[in-house]
């Protein structure tokens, strides 16, 4: 073979190959992008990647990398390293976004840049054009209806005699615990100015607390092994422990609902704005949000129609929304501390 | 001048000389140095210079106050944290003395290749990531757990008993964890002593137990300061041990500084935590080891001469 013959072979199967490359770069909008986002880990990742991730990869070519951890510690990264921002879009629940605010950590973004913020209910973006809901937690009570035999129906319950030793509680260090203290507090005649009721309730029930934990898993293991059997509990979680077989009741409490919403936040200087953008879009979308509610039951924050099936489950969902106890998430960011020391002085 | 001294000093300042005269050696160290510098003394100072300031939030490290460790030092809860934290630290230390000594001594007087297998044994529980030895410990010392079944079928109880989210449980598995560097630091000490000078001992008429007091243990000595040091300072910083088996009831330094730092993002005060726990537990290890060396090291002709 000739020397030219070969180099142009050579350059001509080089094409070849990198031509539908080449092409496809063309065609995708994302192609080469990597979204960094933190992640809630197990299920949910798996999820956000299936119904999030590989459909936004297929259609613009963006690829998502999620870290999994606990809200906290991403918070705490995205403080810790302003100029570097670790993730591109931060997953935070409602109490961290008063923090993410007052650090200018994060970015607005509006309809006109997410038409699918449209789809979103009434009065669920709680921080104006900061956060973009998609899913909504809710901490109600559950109890183990082959053990506890009287049904419970109020936070007051859980001091009954025969609960003694079998209560589990979160602490304020996890938003469920927040949220669950917030309720001890209320449905005992306090407020977030005075919370001093849910510690004095607390305290007459500590022979009836087994344990208190900052970790939702840990709980939940707690529950599945029968160490505990009533306490407050994240719906989802619960009915996630039903449909495994365990006899864990979803009760919504007589003093209602107290709820967080699960919000997308891009971060300000991480650049990829546009990647964000579409992110956010994929998450809102009926495909998305479908099968987060299907799987966890935890209550949607956009219009999707939910089968009947489905809708059962949700505590929060349609007409039921109204169960949701509003909180005021700024003074909560403020307070928290002085809580959580609070609790661990009435639990030691 | 004591022998020991003597003998000691001409080769520490001869070393100390040639290492000032060799640039070469100078030229070693400062890699590690500067790695030290810029992942541990730096940070450490941005923690120091947290501890101090006015606020309480991470973006309000200004002005300077001794707040923090004032509110930690004189309110009696943090005081009876800090009590609780060194306590169990130096109970976990103690109690892993008294378990692995034999272990550790035992296995150092094993051929090499007997001892290969049961050395593997003692490790394997590092290799494990600590949050499923935790979870594994949960499901073990729950109500239905293995350890009350096991006292249930031998009528020693009659009910499951609450054996978590208490001191004792939170005991048993800061020992389990730490119980390998203990292990580890007496065998690797105890190899290096001649098998002949407990012959020796024996063949001066001194028992088993006289063997192991005056030849043994004064031998022995730095694994088992090696040994304790390690078992507190990893005991007394743990935590999720005590977050996860001891609940709300068991309270150590190690989480209020987690929940401080990730959690309410209160750095200042968790800052001046770590400084406190960091300080306290270099004092006790520093007094405990100095104690413990001058007192199971010297000899009865050295006490007698003092």
């Amino acid at each position: 073979m000739q020397r030219r013959t070969f180099l142009g072979l050579t350059a001509l199967s080089t094409f070849s190959v990198a031509a539908p490359a080449v092409v496809r770069a063309q065609g995708k909008r994302f192609e080469g992008v990597t979204l960094n986002l933190n992640g809630y880990g197990g299920d949910y990742n798996r999820l956000l990647t299936e119904y999030v991730a590989k459909p936004l990869e297929a259609r613009t070519g963006l690829k998502v990398s999620y870290q999994s951890g606990t809200v906290q510690s991403a918070v705490a990264k995205l403080i810790a390293s302003r100029e570097n921002p670790p993730f591109d879009l931060i997953m935070a629940d409602s109490p961290n976004i008063p923090e993410l605010i007052k650090n200018d950590i994060i970015e607005p973004v509006s309809a006109a840049e997410v038409p699918n913020i449209r789809k979103l209910l009434p009065n669920v973006r709680e921080f104006g054009d900061y956060g973009v809901p998609f899913l909504t937690n809710s901490v109600i009570l559950t109890y183990n209806t082959k053990l506890v035999k009287e049904p419970i129906a109020s936070y007051t319950d859980l001091a009954r005699p025969d609960l003694k030793d079998r209560v589990g509680l979160l602490t304020p260090e996890n938003t469920g615990g927040l949220l669950s203290l917030i309720a001890f507090g209320e449905s005992n005649g306090g407020s977030l100015d005075n919370m001093e009721p849910a510690f004095k309730a607390l305290a007459a029930m500590r022979s009836n607390i087994s344990t208190v934990t900052p970790a939702t898993v840990n709980l939940l293991q707690l529950f599945e092994q029968e160490e505990v059997w009533a306490g407050p509990f994240f719906d989802g979680r619960t009915y996630s422990m039903r449909s495994k077989g365990k006899p864990m009741a979803t009760v919504v409490p007589k003093e209602g609902v107290y709820s967080l919403f699960n919000y997308l936040n891009p971060v300000k200087g991480a650049g990829k704005r546009e990647a964000m953008l579409a992110y956010i879009e994929q998450a809102l979308s009926d495909e998305a949000v479908g099968p987060l509610v299907e799987f966890f039951r935890y209550g949607p924050c956009t219009d999707i129609k939910l089968s009947e099936a489905v809708s059962k489950d949700v505590v929060l969902s349609g007409a039921t929304r109204d169960r949701m106890k509003p909180v005021d998430w700024a003074k909560v960011a403020e307070k928290r501390g002085a809580w959580a020391e609070d609790f661990n002085r009435a639990m030691r | 001048m004591p022998v020991a001294d003597a003998t000691r000093s001409p080769v520490g300042a001869g070393g100390r000389a040639a290492a000032r005269s060799d640039p070469a050696l100078l030229l070693l160290l400062l890699p590690p140095l500067l790695f030290l510098l810029a992942f541990l003394v730096v940070p450490m100072a941005g923690l120091l210079r947290a501890s101090f300031s006015e606020g309480s939030r991470p973006y309000d490290v200004a002005g300077f106050s001794l707040q923090h460790y004032a509110r930690l030092l004189l309110d009696g809860y943090y005081l009876g944290v800090i009590g609780e934290t060194l306590l169990l630290g130096l109970a976990s230390a103690i109690i892993s003395l008294v378990v692995g000594f034999p272990v550790g001594y035992s296995l150092a007087r094993l051929a090499p290749a007997k001892r290969r297998l049961r050395l593997v044994i003692v490790i394997l529980p590092l290799t494990l990531s600590l949050v499923v030895v935790v979870f594994g410990w949960l499901v073990v010392l729950g109500r239905n757990g293995m350890l009350n079944s096991i006292m249930m079928s031998f009528n020693l109880v009659e009910r499951p008993q609450r054996l978590l989210f208490n001191r004792a449980a939170v005991l048993v598995v800061l020992i389990q964890q730490f119980l390998p560097f203990m292990i580890l630091s007496v065998m690797s000490v105890v190899t290096q002593i001649d098998p002949a000078l407990e012959q020796a001992s024996a063949n001066l008429r001194a028992n088993r137990f006289t063997t192991f007091r005056r030849v043994i243990i004064p031998l022995a000595m730095p694994g088992i300061l090696a040994g304790l040091t390690l078992v507190f300072i990893l005991s007394a910083s743990a935590f999720i041990t005590p977050r996860m088996v001891g609940g709300a009831r068991v309270q150590m330094l190690g989480s209020l500084i987690y929940e401080q730092v990730t959690s309410l993002l209160n750095w200042p005060l968790g800052s001046a935590m770590s400084f406190i726990l960091l300080v306290l537990t270099l004092l006790l290890t520093m007094g405990v080891n100095m104690a413990l060396a001058v007192r199971l090291t010297s000899t009865r002709a050295e006490q007698h001469a003092r």
